[in-house]
């Protein structure tokens, strides 16, 4: 999986990931604030940081951030879309039915001002996936008090998650060589006989896996070892300049348009 | 009138769907939404957990199900799920997880599969991680389970129940996600209402006919694998029949 590859290859993947999920999440937070010059800011640094630091190709990066568009677009077509009234002033406004419906000046501002903050959101939380992989994130998250037991499933989860795709993947290739997928009825067909021998693959395997486990001492716990880091004073400071200075900038612009 | 009507019907059943739809995406809902989902859907994963605890506490063996069970609704969610319409989506693998597994356990896996979904994938995002969470893993699988468990015993047939089990379990996914959109976003003049008939339009009705999808999927798959694998399916009902005790 593409994001993944990156989150073991970036070059920032020494750096300590608490600092990461740090800025990730404090950046995010500001970015709630509503106003248009925060949120570019935001993407622009976010850019930044990824392209020149992490070593991410721009196209990459790109690519991901348009990924979600689909949602993005229907979800917020239907916010702006609204019924009016006659005494409204409206930009676009047309019949259905015997209603009118249109979009208004405000509900375009709305609209636009939360297109930019899904942006500016979205590539904050692209910077810890593409620079923090799964196994660093989840040893900060041991260090925050998350239940031993969660940690656990989702260590067995990620780790299956890889083989079981490779089979589901070699099955599909498979059933279409042999006109699985040729018709509507044969693609139920198929995706069924999929699913079933997927799960059966599955079932035996994590059967499998219990008794080389137990054959090898296995008493509940398993214990794998954590990466080593370092904190770094200087990444600290810099995140906290940066943090204040959008901060301020948050506070004494007036990016709301309100 | 009516051909208004059938016009539009047609209209919508042609509109490309979305891959993933039903994922609200990272950075849509505003901040007292995201704490407030992740709030409600809290109190859910924390009773799944204790009783994936006291479940694997005697018997060990299940910890790695339950870790293959996760991988395979992930693998699932990436699958191409054909549709009658022409369209395509993904199955959310909601339906045969409640049926297979129970409400519980699913809400504890299921919450873990979206924030694979969203770290690895980008469908759904960790400040939505809550919304999400209450939607699939939480309102889904109950649904379902409820569903299944009401059919068997009012007598129907068994793919009847895994039938209406996973589509009744989809289409309120889809509608938990919509009203979820509709209370981050009341329409200006209108309110929760009207954004709710608008959500429910865009992201409910016109996945009714992939909720029916996913009924079919789930019947032929279940069928397949009492066909082929009998034992496995009774063991899991032991399972099963544990995790209703433990509650």
């Amino acid at each position: 999986m593409l994001i993944d590859n990156y989150a073991y290859t970036n070059k920032l993947r020494n750096v300590h990931p608490g600092e990461k999920l740090a800025f990730a999440l404090i950046t995010m937070a500001i970015g709630f604030i509503p106003n248009l010059y925060v949120h570019l800011v935001i993407i622009f640094i976010i850019a930044v940081v990824l392209v020149f630091k992490a070593g991410i190709p721009a196209r990459v990066f790109c690519k991901l951030l348009f990924l979600p568009f689909s949602f993005l677009f229907i979800g917020i077509l239907t916010i702006v879309i609204n019924p009016i009234t006659e005494g409204d002033k409206a930009v676009m406004a047309f019949k259905v039915f015997n209603a009118s419906v249109g979009i208004t000046q405000e509900s375009l501002r709305a609209g636009g001002l939360l297109f930019f903050r899904t942006f500016a959101l979205i590539s904050c939380f692209y910077f810890l996936s593409l620079t923090t992989s799964v196994v660093d994130l989840m040893m900060v998250l041991k260090r925050f008090g998350v239940p031993a037991i969660f940690l656990e499933l989702m260590h067995l989860i990620y780790r299956f998650l890889f083989v079981l795709m490779e089979t589901a993947e070699r099955i599909y290739i498979s059933q279409c060589s042999r006109l699985g997928y040729s018709s509507l009825k044969t693609s139920f067909y198929s995706l069924g006989m999929l699913t079933s021998s997927l799960f059966t693959k599955a079932y035996r395997d994590a059967e499998m896996l219990h008794v080389a486990l137990e054959a090898r001492g296995y008493d509940g716990e398993l214990n794998v070892l954590e990466g080593e880091y370092c904190v770094s004073i200087k990444n600290i400071f810099l995140i906290m300049v940066t943090e204040t200075m959008l901060l301020l900038l948050a506070l004494n612009t007036g990016g709301s348009f309100r | 009138m009516l051909k208004n009507v059938l016009i539009f019907f047609v209209m919508i059943m042609l509109l490309p769907r979305p891959a993933f739809a039903m994922h609200i995406m990272e950075g849509f809902l505003p901040l007292k939404w995201c704490i407030a989902w992740y709030l409600l859907a809290l109190p859910f994963i924390i009773v799944g957990l204790f009783s994936i605890q006291k479940l694997i506490k005697t018997k060990p063996r299940l910890k790695m199900l339950l870790g293959f069970a996760g991988a395979f609704a992930f693998v699932l969610s990436a699958l191409k799920l054909p549709s009658v319409t022409g369209s395509c989506s993904h199955p959310t693998g909601v339906g045969l997880g409640a049926i297979l597994f129970g409400p519980w356990v699913m809400s504890v896996v299921g919450t873990i599969v979206l924030l694979f979904q969203a770290l690895l994938l980008a469908h759904g995002g960790i400040t939505t991680l809550g919304a999400n969470a209450f939607s699939m893993a939480v309102v889904g699988p109950l649904i379902s389970y409820c569903v299944y468990r009401v059919a068997k015993r009012l007598g129907g047939p068994q793919w009847l129940a895994v039938f209406l089990a996973a589509a009744l379990g989809d289409l309120l996914t889809y509608v938990t996600t919509s009203l979820q959109l509709a209370l981050a976003f009341p329409a200006n003049p209108g309110g929760f209402v009207i954004s709710f008939v608008k959500f429910m339009g865009i992201f409910a009705v016109t996945q009714l006919p992939l909720a029916v999808s996913e009924g079919l999927l789930t019947v032929i798959t279940l069928n397949l694998l009492s066909s082929y694998n009998e034992d496995m399916l009774t063991e899991l009902s032991v399972v099963l029949k544990e995790v209703s005790y433990e509650r």
